[in-house]
C-alpha cells in the first residue's frame, strides 16, 4: 500500500514578494537596463503587468538590437515592434546585420525625430535606402555607418543626400568611401562638426577642394589614401588595356582570369580587377581565389 | 523646545534626522545621510522632521540596509571637495555596493528595491535594479516566471495575441 505523499509546503507567501506587482515605474527602470531584445524575447511577456510595462513608450526612445538571432526576418520583425511601441518616439536606432531598406522606410514613417542612426554590417541596405530615410527624418544628429554599405559612390545606386540641418556627427568606418561621396555630405550637412571617415578605405585621393569645404568642420578625420592607389592605377591600367581595339582583355579565359587573379593580393582584386567589368568580376567571385585571405593592408599616407 | 533632540548637531555638522521603521526601530542619521533620500530631502527643505521620519512600509531590517548605504555614500559626497579622499573611498564603495548587491536574496532584493523607490534613493534604485535586470538577463519567459514566482496570468486571447505579435519568442 502506497504511503500517502506528504503535502508540499506552499510557497512562502509571506516572505516571497510578488514580483508581478512592482511598480510600474520601477519596472521600467529595470526594463531601461534590458535590451530591446530581451524585453521582447524575455521579460515583456512573463505577465500581464510586466507586458504592460514593457509597452511604454519612453522604453522604446533608444532601439539598439544586435544580431540575437540567425534569423533576419526575425530580428527585422522585433525592430518593427520595438519602433512600433516607441509611439513615434524613437530617439536612437541601433541595429548589426539584418537591417534592410524596407526596414528603414518604416523607422522613416514612424520616428520623425530620430536623432541617431547606427548601422554595422547591415550589407542589406542601399544607398538610396538610407538616403530616404534621411530624408524623413530631419532631426538626425548623428550618423554611424560602419561596413555593409559600399560609399564610393561609383555604382547604380547614386547617393543622393537631402539637406540634413541638425546632422552634427558623421563616423564612417570600414567602407569604402570617394571623394565625391565626402563632398556630398559635406555640401549636404552644412552644421557638421564631426566627419570621421579614418577608417574608410578611399578610392580616390582627397583634393584641396574637399579640404577646403572641410575647413569649418571641428573634427575631422579624413581617410588615408591607402594601396588603393596602387588598386586604382592598376585599375587604369587595366582600363587602358580593356580600351585596346586589338584584344578584347575581358573576354580572356576563365580559366587563364582566375591564375592572373590568383596572383594579386585580396584587396587590389576587390577594389581593382575585380570590379572591371562583368567578366571579371565573375572570374573574381570564383571561390577557390579566396581559399587564403591576406588582407593586410599597406598603408600610404596621401 | 520639544524637537530639541532632532534638531541636535553632531561634530560632522548638520541636523540629524530621526527615521523610523514600519516596525518601530529608530535610525539617527545626519542630514547629509538622510537628503540622499529625495523625499527626506524634499520633507528637510519643507521643516517636517522634527518628530522623525516615519516609514510605514519600509520593515526595519531593510531600513537598516538603506541606512548603511546611505551612511557609506553620503561620505563620498562630503569628501566630493578633498580628491585625495574621495578616491580612497571609491575604492572602498564599489565594494561595499558590489558586496551589497550580491547577498541580496530575492525577498530582500523585492523589499530593498521598493524602499529605494519610496525614498526615492537613485543610486540605490539603480543599482538593486540592475541586480534584477541581470536576474532575468538570458532567460526564457518561462525560466523568469520561475525565478521570479511569477504566475503566467495571460487570458487564451491575450496570449494568442502575444504569440501572433511576439512569434520568434515561441518557436525554438
Amino acid at each position: 500500500m502506497l504511503m500517502p505523499v506528504p503535502e508540499l509546503t506552499p510557497p512562502e507567501t509571506t516572505t516571497t514578494r510578488d514580483w508581478s506587482e512592482l511598480p510600474v515605474d520601477v519596472l521600467s527602470v529595470v526594463f531601461a537596463k534590458l535590451g530591446a531584445a530581451e524585453i521582447l524575447m524575455g521579460a515583456g511577456i512573463v505577465c500581464s503587468s510586466w507586458l504592460h510595462a514593457a509597452k511604454l513608450p519612453h522604453l522604446w526612445r533608444c532601439v539598439d538590437i544586435p544580431q540575437v538571432v540567425r534569423n533576419d526576418a526575425v530580428c527585422c520583425a522585433m525592430a518593427k515592434v520595438a519602433v512600433d511601441r516607441s509611439d513615434e518616439r524613437l530617439e536612437v536606432f541601433k541595429a548589426m546585420y539584418f537591417v534592410d531598406d524596407e526596414l528603414l522606410k518604416y523607422i522613416g514613417h514612424r520616428s520623425p525625430g530620430l536623432k541617431s542612426l547606427c548601422l554595422d554590417s547591415c550589407s542589406m541596405v542601399s544607398n538610396t535606402g538610407l538616403t530616404q530615410l534621411m530624408a524623413m527624418t530631419p532631426l538626425l544628429e548623428d550618423l554611424v555607418l560602419r561596413g555593409g554599405l559600399d560609399l564610393s559612390d561609383e555604382f547604380d545606386d547614386p547617393l543622393v543626400i537631402p539637406t540634413m540641418h541638425q546632422l552634427r556627427q558623421i563616423a564612417l568606418g570600414s567602407l569604402y568611401i570617394s571623394r565625391k561621396t565626402l563632398t556630398k555630405f559635406v555640401d549636404s550637412c552644412p552644421h557638421l562638426e564631426l566627419l570621421d571617415a579614418s577608417e574608410c578605405v578611399a578610392v580616390d585621393v582627397v583634393d584641396d577642394a574637399l579640404r577646403a569645404k572641410c575647413a569649418r568642420i571641428k573634427t575631422l578625420k579624413l581617410p588615408s589614401y591607402s594601396s588603393a592607389t596602387d588598386a586604382m592605377a592598376t585599375l587604369d591600367q587595366l582600363y587602358y588595356l580593356a580600351d585596346d581595339d586589338d584584344e578584347d582583355w575581358s573576354e580572356l579565359p576563365l580559366d587563364a582570369l582566375s591564375v592572373v587573379f590568383a596572383n594579386l593580393h585580396a584587396v587590389d582584386l576587390l577594389m581593382g580587377a575585380g570590379r572591371l567589368c562583368s567578366s571579371w568580376l565573375h572570374a573574381a567571385k570564383l571561390p577557390h581565389l579566396w581559399r587564403c585571405i591576406d588582407m593586410q593592408w599597406r598603408i600610404t599616407m596621401s | 523646545m520639544a524637537a530639541a533632540a532632532a534638531e541636535a548637531t553632531t561634530d560632522g555638522g548638520g541636523k540629524m534626522i530621526i527615521l523610523i521603521s514600519a516596525d518601530g526601530k529608530r535610525f539617527e542619521v545626519t542630514e547629509a545621510v538622510a537628503s540622499q533620500s529625495q523625499l527626506i530631502s524634499n520633507m528637510i527643505e519643507d521643516d517636517c522632521t522634527e518628530n522623525g521620519v516615519r516609514l510605514p512600509n519600509v520593515d526595519g531590517d531593510i531600513l537598516t540596509m538603506v541606512v548603511d548605504y546611505c551612511n557609506m555614500h553620503a561620505g563620498d559626497a562630503a569628501a566630493a571637495g578633498d580628491t585625495m579622499k574621495a578616491s580612497s573611498t571609491e575604492e572602498e564603495l564599489k565594494k561595499f555596493d558590489a558586496e551589497l548587491v550580491q547577498a541580496l536574496e530575492n525577498p530582500v532584493l523585492f523589499k530593498l528595491i521598493l524602499a529605494a523607490n519610496f525614498l526615492n534613493i537613485k543610486s540605490l534604485l539603480d543599482m538593486t535594479c540592475q541586480r534584477v535586470a541581470d536576474m532575468m538577463s538570458g532567460k526564457t519567459p518561462e525560466q523568469m516566471r520561475e525565478t521570479f514566482s511569477i504566475e503566467n496570468d495571460f487570458t487564451p486571447e491575450e496570449e494568442a495575441a502575444i504569440r501572433q505579435e511576439n512569434a520568434w519568442a515561441f518557436d525554438d
